[in-house]
């Protein structure tokens, strides 16, 4: 049995308003969302705060599940979506930050496996708002420069640029992280 | 390093990323799912609340200069209040020129409704003060106060009478006033008049009452033999208003003659006066 039946059999009794039902839905597929919700948040508990208005919206809608699509993948989307608007909310508009022409290009020997997902997901909490959203909407969720435009009211020239910079900051950042840790290793 | 790569870095690291979540989230999740959605506050209730006020309001701020003339017209009342006005009063009074004022002298039967418009606390204290003050000798005539009168009277006590006296006793206070001066000519001080006499008396009152409930109805049916029904909501405010504002200047009233709308013609709300034409 996979986790995806498991938590489909919980499907009905969420609907239920099974408040043991909903509970083992959560435990099930919570630290999955938490990774999500952290990726759009500057820390934990940022992050949290929007996981449990998540769980809410979750289990306030989950009537309007109709079983296209995973329900993992539904429940993932809320979170997504609840990350955005709490953001759409606190910044009027979107912090883009102006895009900087000449960026140093990171070196091609470099052994980007190494890292990890705990790595990765500090990058990408130090990245500014706009950067990060867009970065993680298009890059991890796979949403499109026209869906990532209209989610946040942008165009999508601008979702563009914020996704070359931001991966641009990345890399920069990769590689500074590798030198130090190089100077640590070598030292 | 290509942003293909790169990109694929980014999402195979966090396709299944996992990361723990504080242990009490749930509680808190659960706290949430428990609190019920606000009610939403209906606007009628709204609407009927804000009626209130401004009826309420109106009637106290344009009775209070003119109750002895106009009558006090708001029905309904417990007439509870005004006879613990009174009862103080009467108590307080205990100079006979006073209670000269308070004291009525009626026929057995109308003393009869006097008693029992009284609750029965204020009774006991009125017949404290009678039997103080007044005398019966030889007829079988009851000494009563009107209460309402001497609410009334008092100052500052309108207020109060203006929002609860009742209509029946506003009836029984214009027999009163006739009687009173007859009243005021009885040699006041003297003996007796024991309780006894007015709790018997209240056996007459069922029926009293009765008379007097019918000839108030009919006098309020009289006052709405003009008007021409309900025919829409305009009349039906006017009508409401009607039962409840007697006066002349309504709290609020509509002109329901044209049928499209009804229109606001007049407006009475204490300070706030508005009146678009002179009707009745």
């Amino acid at each position: 049995m996979t986790l995806s039946t498991t938590i489909n059999d919980l499907l009905e009794g969420c609907k239920a308003g099974n408040r043991r039902v909903q509970e083992m839905l959560y435990k099930q597929t919570a630290a999955k969302m938490l990774a999500v919700c952290m990726r759009y948040a500057r820390d934990q508990m940022e992050a949290e705060d929007s996981l449990q208005l998540g769980y809410i919206k979750v289990f306030q809608k989950i009537n309007e599940y109709r079983g296209d699509g995973s329900f993992e993948g539904w429940i993932r989307k809320i979170m997504v979506n609840t990350a955005i608007e709490s953001y759409r909310k606190n910044l009027r508009t979107l912090n883009l930050v102006p895009i900087e022409e000449g960026y140093e290009q990171p070196s091609t020997g470099f052994d980007f496996s190494q890292l990890g997902m705990k790595d990765l997901l500090q990058l990408i909490q130090g990245l500014a708002d706009g950067y990060r959203i867009v970065f993680n909407m298009y890059i991890i969720e796979g949403y499109s420069h026209k869906e990532i435009a209209a989610a946040l009211g942008i165009s999508e020239g601008a979702s563009k640029s914020q996704l070359s910079r931001a991966r641009a900051i990345l890399k920069q950042e990769i590689i500074k992280m590798e030198g130090s840790n190089y100077a640590a290793y070598a030292g | 390093m290509q942003d293909k790569e790169f990109d694929e870095l980014f999402s195979s690291r966090f396709e299944s990323a996992e990361i723990q979540p504080s242990a009490n989230l749930w509680s808190k999740i659960e706290e949430k799912l428990d609190t019920k959605p606000k009610r939403v506050f209906p606007v009628y209730w709204a609407a009927a609340a804000a009626i209130l006020v401004a009826v309420t309001a109106g009637v106290l701020f344009d009775q209070t200069g003119k109750i002895p003339t106009d009558q006090i017209q708001l029905a309904t009342g417990t007439a509870i209040t005004p006879p613990q006005e009174k009862a103080d009063g009467g108590v307080g009074a205990l100079e006979p020129v006073k209670a000269d004022n308070q004291v009525a002298v009626g026929t057995a039967p109308l003393s009869a409704i006097n008693a029992t418009a009284l609750p029965q606390q204020a009774k006991d204290q009125y017949a404290v003060t009678s039997s103080e003050y007044t005398t019966s000798p030889g007829s079988t005539t009851a000494m009563q106060t009107s209460i309402p009168e001497a609410a009334v009277q008092t100052g500052e006590q309108k207020d109060l009478l203006a929002m609860q006296p009742s209509v029946k006793i506003t009836h029984l206070e214009y027999k009163e006033v006739s009687v009173k001066a007859a009243a005021v000519k009885l040699p006041k001080a003297v003996v007796v008049q024991p309780v006894q006499e007015v709790m018997l008396a209240a056996a007459d009152v069922a029926a009293d009452e009765t008379t007097a409930n019918g000839s108030d109805e009919a006098a309020s049916e009289n006052r709405h033999a003009e008007s021409k029904g309900i025919r829409n909501v305009g009349d039906l405010v006017n009508y409401v208003v009607d039962k409840v504002d007697k006066r002349d200047e309504k709290f609020i009233q509509f002109k329901t003659d044209d049928d499209d709308n009804s229109s606001l013609i007049g407006l009475n709300i204490g300070m706030f006066k508005f009146n678009q034409k002179k009707h009745k």
